[in-house]
């Protein structure tokens, strides 16, 4: 089976970030490829042991450094690799990600293609849908099973759903699915396919090579805009050990929450007429109701 | 006139065996032959293992050889229970271990014995085909000192049957080989004492009796003896002499074709001779790219020294009475490892040196059992913590250590199959340059109001003359971060111009090296190495003994030259000097515990113990295994990454020891050791605390 897989190259999340002046710190980050998307690869490698005759290719839009990464995914039996990248992509949400993934998977033969549900940066989850809708393909989200047909023509998929629920998905092929974690664990690369890796060819493509134009991609062909960035809230602290004193249903509260936040404001008590008074009074002033 | 006939003290070589030594010197001919054909065989067995450069520095070798020779050799130091060696300094040290006394008494008097009963022999046919010395006086001397050694021996050899079979210590796992080699020892002495007894009943004991006095063992037997008829004293002469003699060189001939453990005569000396000139604590390097296989999975994988190694053993077990996974229950035990890996080299050898080639020997129909897997479990590859202890304790320099990482590099590098915790450890150096995924800590949040220079800010630079090299556990796990900040503080106070590479610091690899992912090593050693000369980083302190010991003395083999120090020798040197003072008094009981990295591997046991006995207040306790005889914690090794086996665990096993020295406080220098210590202490609720060396210096300033 020929296999697509998408790979986003993201500041790990389990870096120590710090958001300062709105925007994310960018000192001794480290970047990974988004485990989601290594899920994606395991999944391809595997069903093209299963399936052999094909090769598995991964497409990321990264810049140049990003290359690491694509090498790790090459030693875990991937057979190619393509950057794209231009300075004109910086900038490119979820649509424009998506059109310039499109852009290069076109002249791509493929029976399926994988990403991942969501990246650890943005998550958005919104990438793999947008990319299918370019591609006039089935899209089938959230896998965790996947198995392909005896005739090689159809894949069901196993999906998650909130609270443990699973629906079964037949889809016929091409298609793209997006993978979640636990549908398999990515294996840990013996030695000597890191070094066949290194020798697997990366190909890099630019806005012309890809035929697109400037504002298509980037921010100008972005539908969608960072605002700003905030720190979590509450503020990552490390855990601490609440009073003692306090009942059982108060300390769970105050671990899940890491710490206490008093809420401004008073409890009314007293009269309907009264509550409800310096209750409009209330909502008013937080502007969650119109001024009357 | 009379003439008075003098006689003169001696004895007659080849007395009453007629054609004796023609049919001696026939037979030992035969004997020396099979000995040198049988040594040959085993040294082609040898060769089966890859190549090793073992004769470097050959000068220092034969020094070294020499002085070990004295020392252990003739001295017996270590076998006595002295554990000695070089300390900070150049200072001996030294710890009397009395457990070894009884079986290091009893191989010295086989040792010393049977070297004297041979030096005893030759000394007679120089004398007898060379220039005749072996007469009068010096003959008395000659027979009462052999006569009292040969006795020794027998002493040796009854200490050795009831330590074995009597008191059966648990090192010992006694085989036929055993009781044959110490029943061979005994019944060639033996028939010696009688050959003697029936000389001398028939010659001295008649003739010159006060001659018989300088001939103690040999004047009993004789008196037994003198009942007996001249004529039937002369036969049974000669028979035993006959039996004397086929017993000795049967004895040769049985050794050389069963290889019995007696070859460790001359196999151990070999590989005392051979043995690893390097630093303690450096591994051997791969060249990864140029290499066929990665690791080591089946017997003639290794090194032609490594093989030699598993010869040199004696079955002694001193490593196994060392080894904290073995004393803590776990499945791994460094004497069944040798011995195991011995075994298959029985195994595999013939098949081996039969086939033309070892790829053909490779083939399926060479199978056998494989290494990894059959003849050692998974489980007692990943138990081993890397201590030391084994190799400490080891009378003939066998080396454990490289043996089981060449066997995990195998599983890591070539199987991919590495324990879970540990393979995130891996993956989470290779994305994020440090083992401790999961840390809500940066690099630099440790430092934040301290003030302190980071390399990365140019301005910075002129103001550096040390590198603070911080390591991933003391900059990022919460415990070991306050390490950190009371290294910088004491610095600080100390007036010292030191920097740190904050965000730009690396995991030193040492956890990836351990672990078996040599690959990993070599891609962080490198890149730390071309940061730090990109700085012209010639000095380093560091509190982590296990960047020390990489930085100093394993990064010499991709370039790296730099001058390195642990913040225990650092803060010593700084309060001798006057730089740092204690002026409190605070008293606390301190026990010290010695880090297996800063201790057995590097010779660091001074300074810390130093910096203690010049604190007024501290009371220090010493635990009964310390200095080179310490009980790891359970962190190296990769251990910090690996699940727990069964038995007790062994970081509890050694705060059951702190515990018993009554202090209240472990002092130790890793950050390892304390998270392990610590843990113990959470879940034993034991009322101690473990404080690093440098936190209760700044306590007391």
């Amino acid at each position: 089976m020929n296999i697509v897989v998408c790979v986003k190259w993201v500041i790990s999340a389990d870096n120590a970030i710090k958001v300062e002046n709105g925007t994310i710190s960018d000192r001794g980050l480290y970047y990974v490829v988004n485990p989601h998307d290594l899920i994606a690869v395991e999944e391809a490698v595997r069903l093209n042991e299963l399936h052999p005759g094909g090769e598995v290719v991964l497409v990321c839009l990264g810049p140049p450094s990003a290359e690491g990464g694509l090498r790790r995914c090459l030693a875990m039996g991937a057979d190619k690799g393509v950057i794209l990248w231009d300075t004109a992509f910086e900038g490119s949400d979820s649509y424009a990600t998506a059109l310039v993934l499109a852009a290069a998977i076109r002249n791509l033969s493929y029976d399926l293609v994988l990403c991942g549900q969501k990246a650890a940066d943005l998550e958005s989850g919104q990438v793999g849908a947008i990319l299918a809708e370019l591609l006039n393909m089935p899209v089938v989200s959230a896998a965790i099973k996947t198995d392909i047909t005896a005739e090689n023509d159809k894949v069901i998929v196993h999906r998650k759903l909130p609270r443990g629920n699973r629906e079964v998905v037949e889809t016929s092929l091409p298609a793209l699915l997006t993978v979640e974690t636990g549908l398999n664990k990515p294996r840990y690369p013996n030695l000597r396919a890191v070094f066949a890796a290194q020798r697997k060819e990366i190909t890099e493509y630019n806005l012309g090579a890809l035929d697109l134009n400037p504002e298509q991609v980037g921010t100008r062909g972005a539908k969608t805009r960072i605002v700003a960035h905030l720190p979590p809230r509450p503020k990552p602290k490390k855990l601490f050990t609440p009073d003692s004193s306090l009942s059982a249903a108060e300390r769970m509260r105050l671990v899940i929450t890491g710490g206490v936040t008093q809420k401004e404001g008073s409890l009314l008590e007293g009269k309907p007429d009264y509550i409800a008074s310096n209750l409009v009074r209330f909502l008013s002033e937080q502007k969650l109701i119109p001024d009357k | 006139m009379e003439i008075e006939r003098i006689m003169i003290p001696s004895r007659e070589i080849f007395w009453n065996v007629p054609f004796g030594a023609v049919f001696l010197y026939a037979l030992a001919v035969i004997t020396v032959g099979i000995f040198v054909y049988a040594m040959y065989r085993r040294y082609q067995w040898w060769r089966l293992g890859r190549p090793d450069n073992r004769f470097d520095h050959l000068g220092r070798r034969v020094r070294a050889f020499i002085v070990t020779g004295i020392v252990d050799g003739i001295l017996h130091r270590r076998f006595f229970g002295v554990v000695a060696g070089r300390g900070q300094s150049n200072r001996s040290v030294k710890n009397f271990l009395p457990g070894e006394l009884y079986p290091g008494v009893a191989h010295f008097l086989i040792f010393s014995g049977c070297i004297v009963l041979l030096l005893g022999a030759f000394l007679d046919f120089i004398s007898h085909y060379f220039f005749d010395f072996m007469h009068g006086g010096f003959y008395l001397g000659y027979s009462v000192v052999v006569d009292a050694f040969g006795i020794l021996v027998l002493i040796g050899v009854v200490m050795a049957i009831v330590r074995r079979y009597i008191l059966k210590p648990d090192r010992l796992n006694n085989t036929a080989g055993d009781l044959i080699a110490l029943i061979l020892i005994a019944v060639v002495v033996f028939t010696g004492f009688l050959v003697e007894g029936f000389r001398i009943a028939a010659t001295e004991l008649k003739v010159a009796p006060d001659w018989a006095l300088w001939s103690p063992g040999g004047l009993i037997l004789a008196r037994a003896f003198s009942g007996m008829s001249q004529a039937a004293q002369l036969t049974s002469h000669q028979v035993i002499w006959w039996l004397h003699t086929l017993i000795s060189l049967g004895a040769v001939v049985y050794v050389a074709l069963y290889w019995n453990k007696l070859w460790h005569i001359l196999v151990s000396p070999i590989n005392v001779f051979f043995r690893s000139l390097e630093p303690k604590g450096a591994l051997v390097p791969v060249n990864l790219e140029a290499a066929d296989t990665f690791g080591v999975s089946r017997v003639e994988d290794f090194s032609w020294k490594q093989l030699l190694d598993l010869d040199a053993c004696t079955s002694c077990g001193r490593c196994q009475d060392n080894c904290p996974a073995y004393l803590s229950g776990k499945s791994l035990n460094p004497q069944k490892v040798v011995q195991d890996l011995k075994a298959s080299l029985v195994e595999r050898a013939p098949g081996l040196l039969k086939s033309k080639s070892k790829a053909e020997a490779a083939g399926p129909g060479n199978a056998g059992r494989a290494l990894i897997g059959d003849v050692l479990l998974e489980d007692e590859i990943w138990g081993c913590t890397t201590c030391y202890a084994c190799q400490e304790a080891c009378p003939v320099w066998v080396e454990h250590i490289d043996k089981i990482i060449d066997m995990r590099r195998n599983l890591v590098l070539e199987r991919a199959s590495i324990p879970e915790m540990a393979e995130r450890a891996l993956t989470s150096i290779e994305d994020l340059g440090h083992p401790w995924r999961g840390t809500a800590l940066s690099r630099e949040d440790w430092a934040e109001g301290l003030d302190i220079n980071v390399l990365a800010d140019e301005n910075n630079r002129s103001d550096v003359d040390i590198l603070f090299w911080v390591g991933c556990t003391e900059a990022l796990a919460e415990r070991g971060v306050r390490v950190a900040q009371a290294v910088a503080r004491l610095l600080k106070l100390a007036g010292i111009r030191f920097g740190i590479l904050g965000f730009e610091e690396s995991c030193c690899g040492e956890p990836a090296r351990r672990l078996g992912n040599e690959y990993l090593f070599q891609i962080q050693a490198r890149k730390n190495i071309e940061l730090m000369n990109s700085y012209s980083i010639k000095k380093i302190v560091t509190a982590c003994p296990h960047c020390y010991n990489t930085i100093k003395n394993e990064y010499a083999q991709f370039g790296g030259d730099f001058e390195v120090v642990h913040h225990t020798e650092f803060i010593a040197s700084l309060l001798k000097e006057g730089r740092l003072s204690i002026t409190r008094d605070t008293r606390s009981v301190v026990t010290y515990h010695d880090p297996c990295y800063l201790g057995r591997h590097n010779d660091i046991y001074e300074p810390p113990r130093q910096i203690l006995s010049s604190t007024p207040g501290v009371t220090m306790v010493e635990m009964e295994k310390n200095k080179r005889g310490s009980f790891c914690c359970g962190g190296g090794g990769g251990h910090m990454w690996l699940e727990r086996g069964p038995g007790q665990q062994i970081n509890e096993v050694r705060l059951e020891q702190a515990v018993e020295t009554g202090a209240d406080i472990i002092a130790t220098a890793c950050p390892w050791c304390i998270d392990m210590l610590e843990d113990g202490i959470r879940a034993t609720k034991e009322p101690l605390s473990v404080l690093d060396i440098a936190e209760l210096v700044e306590m007391q300033i």
